[in-house]
């Protein structure tokens, strides 16, 4: 397994999901050491595994001894109240933040957060674009904006959107490199009615082939969870 | 593509979106021109004089404009979103280039407008030139590593500034022994030995640039 | 560690009582407040050395992120920076007693004040960020990339065609031995003396520094916040409806 905090290289091609009944360990169990898995078929893969992480800010520690395993079709509800560290803890799985201790296996990832703000001067398609010759992707997957419905707007600047556009906008550049563990804060929080639909259907392409990580406190989002993690308990 | 070849051309096609930068360092360095030309009315000014304003004015408006490229991503919250896109090393590499780009035709006006306003002409035109570009190099190279590490900090313009103001005095010193020889004082191979310690400045601190952006970007 | 205390006592002593009872340097126009150089001196290759030894440590904070080790580079920075202004308060005296100014704008003098601003940078950069991660790295990238402007500085500079024309300042006079064997030895006992009053002062800055970190520590395992160490992050599984999602 490859630690990989900047994209890239992974397993592209996760497991189809399988409908099981996933107990998942919880921390501080004692575990085989991780080894790198290939795709067969019928076999689920670990796409995140985060290890004994704990992150602090000062001498405050946000979360510590934290431990999980996803495969492809897990979505891990991540719980708690404001300032619990739910965006911490999604911003350290992201690579955005390192974690104090422990840390985080993964494959490939996509990420959007209410406060990840996208380029005003450059429209839809030219941030796809972007993200596609950095990320040295072969297909920019322009389609995409079809799915998160901005096909309309796809040339129009990312200064003019809505909150919502850009919430769409987000999630487009999230799952354009058809990651295999999603990452998401908060998710439906600017979303209108049109936007939940797609967010569902999103949630329910990417459970079909990876995992789902959200940070939310949102019944709705919550039914997609097959797993939950409350941060502000003890 | 090459991602880093990828950052540069976004922050060209935001630039000429937003035309701040340009317009920034466009302006100062024409006041800046227009100020010396206008103190130093009806008067010639001595070489080590003149190539000592022309440092100085190269030294500020890189300082005014080129941390920009950078701690705008900051303020407009994007710096997130690129992170998620390409690695802290080739974020450094475009921005740095773009900042190169920016500083090239910053001191080509600059430089212009300097020989024809000061009344001081210019006795070594290629060395001018050569030497006008390198600074360029020298400056956004050091600005570019200077403004990469402050990101995160709140008063990260002021600390930008005292980083550069600090790890660029050097660079006041070569300036000045290189464009005197320009407008005609000193040996030219003084003048040839400043340019030649300039573009080393620009090379160490342009290759130390991306290793130091990318641990202190990887450290939040 | 006492012991080593009283050692250097005693040699800080006969090292000072030295630099007064060797013979006054000739060809200065104060030959005995010339004395000022056994400081002086020591003082700016103390700062050299110590500026390359905080990039040294720089390198490996950036390696390692350990805090021990930014604890170790902050005292470095620390010390080169009061090592620093010793050289400049000693050159400025030396300037005012020798060529009859406090200030003379030499070159010498001016790329050392430039060195001084340099080090001065490091310690605001770190007074100036509060996450202490990002505090460290910004820090070590900092002394990493100032040894290019300091090398320049110290070693190019003053021994430049035009500098070592225009300058008052002598330079290489050690290497050209321009100073006798007393002045010598008055020279390198000040050193040493120098060399043993930094590690005593390193060690103390290391020391506090580190039960800071101690006390950090201490204080984060406190659950003061209602989560502060709290370790029992349950991940559990919930029940999978037939259906997922709305």
């Amino acid at each position: 397994m490859v630690i990989n905090l900047f994209g890239g290289t992974g397993w592209d091609d996760p497991s189809p999901h399988t409908q099981t009944q996933i107990t998942r360990p919880t921390l501080l169990t004692p575990r085989t050491p991780v080894q790198p898995r290939h795709h067969r078929s019928g076999h689920t893969l670990d796409v995140i595994e985060a290890k004994n992480l704990g992150r602090r800010f000062g001498w405050r520690w946000i979360f510590r001894h934290f431990e999980f395993e996803l495969k492809a079709g897990d979505c891990l509800a991540v719980l708690g109240s404001n300032g619990s560290g739910k965006s911490t803890l999604l911003r350290v799985l992201a690579g955005l933040l390192e974690p104090s201790e422990g840390s985080v296996l993964r494959s490939t990832w996509g990420y959007s957060a209410l406060d990840l703000s996208v380029y005003p001067t450059l429209s839809a398609r030219e941030h796809l674009q972007f993200a596609s010759e950095t990320r040295c992707l072969p297909d920019p997957r322009m389609e995409i904006l079809d799915e998160v419905g901005l096909s309309s707007a796809q040339d129009q600047l990312a200064g003019q959107y809505s909150t919502g556009m850009r919430a769409r906008l987000k999630l487009a550049l999230a799952i354009q490199s058809r990651p295999a563990v999603l990452m998401l804060d908060e998710p439906s929080a600017s979303l209108d009615e049109r936007g939940q639909e797609i967010l569902g259907r999103v949630l329910q392409a990417q459970l079909e082939t990876g995992a789902v990580i959200l940070a939310t406190n949102d019944p709705a989002d919550r039914r997609w969870a097959n797993l939950e993690v409350r941060l502000d308990e003890p | 593509m090459n991602p880093s070849w990828a950052v540069f051309r976004k922050e060209l096609r935001t630039e000429s979106r937003a035309r701040n930068g340009f317009f920034t360092a466009g302006m100062f360095s024409v006041l800046a021109v227009v100020a010396i030309g206008l103190s130093s009315f009806g008067q010639r000014p001595s070489e080590s004089l003149a190539a000592g304003m022309l440092s100085v004015t190269l030294l500020f408006s890189a300082v005014v404009a080129l941390p920009r490229t950078f701690l705008v991503e900051e303020e407009q919250g994007t710096f997130s979103l690129l992170r998620l896109m390409a690695s802290p090393e080739a974020i450094f590499t475009g921005k740095a280039l773009y900042n190169f780009f920016q500083m090239m035709l910053t001191s080509v006006v600059l430089g212009v407008l300097f020989s024809g306003l000061v009344g001081r002409p210019v006795e070594v035109a290629w060395l001018y030139g050569l030497g006008l570009g390198v600074q360029a190099a020298s400056l956004s190279s050091a600005m570019s590593l200077c403004s990469a590490m402050v990101m995160g900090a709140s008063n990260r313009w002021i600390l930008a500034g005292a980083m550069a103001g600090a790890l660029l005095l050097p660079q006041i010193a070569l300036g000045v022994g290189l464009f005197r020889v320009c407008f005609g004082e000193g040996s030219l191979v003084g003048g040839i030995q400043c340019l030649v310690g300039l573009a080393g400045y620009a090379v160490a601190l342009g290759g130390l640039g991306p290793v130091l952006a990318g641990a202190v970007w990887r450290s939040e | 560690m006492t012991f080593a205390r009283g050692v250097l006592l005693l040699g800080m002593a006969v090292a000072t009582v030295l630099t007064f009872v060797l013979p006054p340097a000739k060809g200065f126009r104060e030959p005995d407040l010339a004395r000022i150089i056994f400081f002086h001196l020591p003082c700016a290759f103390m700062t050299s050395g110590l500026v390359f030894l905080a990039a040294w440590q720089g390198i490996q904070v950036l390696r390692t992120r350990s805090p021990q080790l930014d604890v170790r580079h902050a005292a470095t920075v620390e010390l080169g920076a009061l090592f620093g202004a010793l050289t400049m308060a000693t050159g400025i005296l030396f300037s005012k007693v020798q060529w009859g100014t406090w200030w003379q704008s030499d070159p010498r003098q001016t790329s050392f004040l430039m060195v001084l601003l340099i080090l001065a940078v490091g310690l605001i950069l770190r007074a100036a960020i509060g996450d202490e991660r990002r505090r460290a790295a910004v820090s070590a990238s900092y002394s990493v990339a100032a040894l290019v402007p300091a090398i320049y500085l110290i070693f190019v500079y003053p021994r430049l065609p035009h500098i070592t024309k225009e300058s008052f300042h002598p330079s290489n006079t050690i290497a050209q031995g321009g100073f006798d064997s007393a002045y010598r030895l008055g020279l390198i006992s000040v050193f040493a003396m120098l060399v043993g009053l930094a590690v005593l002062l390193y060690r103390m800055r290391v020391r506090v520094g580190q039960l800071e970190l101690q006390w950090e520590v201490t204080n984060g395992n406190v659950d003061d916040f209602g989560h502060g160490a709290a370790d029992s992050r349950l991940v559990r599984p919930v029940s999978v409806r037939p259906e997922r999602g709305p």
